[in-house]
């Protein structure tokens, strides 16, 4: 399945309504298609929210899944500016109400929960790819 | 999403029924921001909330921080097994009151 979302946070529901029905046509397990869901849309966010000036109000995501023998192959494709989520500090889980820190959350999901992330950037463009495994490496029963 | 409010006593019990991820939490974060500090107790019925993202988690921790500076206390209950394991990776499930439901959230902020 490939996706292509505006750059509007407007977007994140019709992306939702997009992964569930790959996860549901796939007959992904409900754990796993929530992973997808909640990874899919913290990267979603966070490119909208600071991958691109005001005025690139016209740019694209592309999200493109895809089933594998053993899990899920995820691609997320912007136009924004150069940005590796992976090189970004993990966030302090252990800091009381009042310290804790606003941010930082959404990359913390996508390590936790995902596997075998690759970050490159080419032709002006990040390509960010990772896997979603599944554990009996076919669809649920 | 869906924020339904019902008093119980002097307690604000807010149903939240749908998502709670960037594009919807704002709506909450209005409710919460108006009543949390300003009714002595808030509690989050989540027995309908079908998914959160940290734009949720970030409403409310703004809502916990708020009730600590304004002396309101802020409780959440029914957390779904999906719902539940985004605090727990978030480190969020020792920072918040959560009780398996109203009834038990309803004792702890009396």
């Amino acid at each position: 399945m490939e996706l292509v979302l505006r750059n509007d946070l407007g977007e994140i529901e019709r992306l939702a309504v997009a992964v569930d029905r790959f996860c549901r046509d796939e007959a992904l397990p409900d754990d796993a298609a929530f992973h997808l869901n909640l990874v899919l849309e913290e990267l979603v966010t966070n490119i909208v929210s600071y991958g691109y000036d005001a005025q690139d109000s016209g740019k694209e995501i592309a999200v493109r899944l895809q089933r594998e023998p053993a899990g899920i192959a995820v691609e997320v494709i912007d136009e924004g500016r150069a940005f590796d989520p992976l090189s970004a500090p993990e966030p302090d889980l252990e800091a009381s109400v009042e310290e804790r820190p606003i941010g930082g959350l959404g990359v913390h999901f996508l390590r936790t929960l995902m596997h075998d992330l690759r970050y490159h950037r080419a032709e002006g463009r990040n390509h960010l790819f990772f896997r979603k495994p599944l554990a009996d490496g076919g669809p649920a029963a | 999403m869906r924020v339904d409010e019902t008093m119980e006593g002097e307690v604000l019990i807010l149903a939240v029924q749908g998502r709670l991820d960037s594009n919807t939490s704002k709506e909450l974060d209005e409710v919460l921001t108006a009543q949390v500090g300003s009714k002595p107790a808030v509690v989050l019925d989540f027995s309908g909330l079908e998914y959160i993202s940290s734009a949720g988690l970030r409403v409310l921790l703004k809502a916990a921080k708020q009730g600590r500076a304004g002396g309101g206390k802020l409780a959440l209950c029914a957390l779904s097994p999906h719902v539940r394991e985004v605090f727990d990776i978030s480190g969020f499930s020792s920072i918040f009151s959560i009780h398996a439901d109203r009834a038990a959230a309803l004792a702890a902020v009396q």
